[in-house]
């Protein structure tokens, strides 16, 4: 994805602005396979992966028009992206589920002694919310790995493969990730 | 590397046509008029680095090809700068019943030198001056050899009669 040529992209997203069906259907078959990775590997169900598909193509077409700077295409594609399948996994779980799966994550916020007094429940919730504002703070690239990571319990290879970087670049994500969380969940 | 396991999954071209109809309907926008195959073999995909990594990998090979031509002629000329001129004698002339024999060359063991006369006679230079390549003997009134040494195993051979200094022998 990297080497695609941006100013060519650039061109297309501008027809596409202005109601050009060919050049979004390059657009689409340009970057479908990537999307189509992403999904695939974050939803990890082809079926859904192609409706997460469509639901980040859709979106894409209804918003093009706001999109302000046409060379931006690619990382406002990988954000929608992100957020159509991170919506998905939210409503396919539970209400009352907890919504972080992993523990690691979970002993950054959490308290070791915490038992089953609900007063230290409510003070637990209170953090996750805490939790979640801290997170929608984060960088891009560290939010979308913390959460594939721990709320998506997916493994290093899983996320390096659907956003298409090296597995040292996912555990320098989490690494940068995590000690921004302590910083701000600290603060 | 060679069972690296293939993790990037694809979705081949007639679901993907069909989505992208699915998409354009759901948005009220016209089908697209070029076919769908057309527009994915239509790929612009930055290829700057790949073309660089060629380029470099051909210079590459045309070194590694060229490079026996760029050595021979070096060793060649390293030959030539490091072979010694070969020691030859130069001028010879007698002066007060001194026979003086200049020489030119490298490697020249001036000390060694030596006149033998028929007799077997060893006689030791009477001078020797490196720095101009000069070496004196005794002028005899009897035939005699001349030795002189080179580095490397090499002996310049003179014959002197009386009379001049005669031809030279390696």
């Amino acid at each position: 994805m990297k080497d695609l040529n941006i100013p060519y992209i650039a061109g297309l997203v501008i027809r596409a602005q202005h109601s050009d069906s060919d050049a979004f259907a390059e657009l689409y078959a340009l970057t479908y396979n990537k999307v189509y990775n992403y999904t695939r590997h974050y939803l990890r169900d082809a079926f859904l992966a192609q409706d997460a598909m469509q639901e980040v193509y859709i979106l894409a077409l209804k918003n093009i028009g706001k999109l302000n700077d046409p060379t931006v295409f690619i990382a406002w594609l990988n954000r929608i992206c992100f957020h159509v399948c991170y919506d998905m996994t939210q409503k396919n779980r539970p209400q009352n589920d907890c919504q972080v799966l992993s523990q690691e994550i979970l002993d950054i916020i959490q308290d070791p002694h915490l038992d089953a007094n609900p007063e230290l429940h409510y003070q637990q919730k209170d953090k996750y919310s805490r939790l979640t504002e801290a997170l929608e703070q984060l960088p891009f690239n560290e939010k979308q790995v913390l959460i594939m990571r721990y709320y998506n319990d997916m493994k290093l290879e899983e996320i390096a493969a659907a956003m298409e970087i090296s597995r040292s670049s996912v555990k320098r994500y989490i690494a940068s990730g995590q000690e921004h969380l302590k910083e701000r969940m600290k603060g | 590397m060679f069972f690296h396991k293939k993790n990037r999954y694809e979705l081949d071209m007639t679901t993907a046509n069909n989505a992208l109809q699915n998409i354009l309907s759901s948005c009220n926008q016209p089908v697209n008029t070029i076919p769908f195959d057309k527009l994915v073999l239509r790929k612009k995909v930055n290829a700057a680095s790949y073309n660089r990594l060629i380029a470099a990998t051909a210079l590459l090979f045309v070194l590694t090809f060229l490079s026996p031509l760029a050595i021979v002629p070096l060793s060649e000329l390293s030959e030539t700068l490091f072979v010694p001129a070969p020691a030859e004698l130069t001028l010879d002339y007698v002066e007060n019943n001194i026979l003086s024999l200049q020489f030119s060359g490298d490697n020249i063991l001036y000390k060694e030198a030596f006149m033998e006369t028929l007799s077997g006679e060893i006689i030791e230079p009477l001078s020797v001056d490196v720095s101009q390549g000069v070496i004196s003997f005794p002028f005899l009134s009897e035939e005699a050899n001349i030795y002189v040494p080179v580095k490397g195993g090499e002996t310049i051979h003179l014959l002197f009669t009386p009379d001049e200094v005669t031809g030279m022998e390696q």
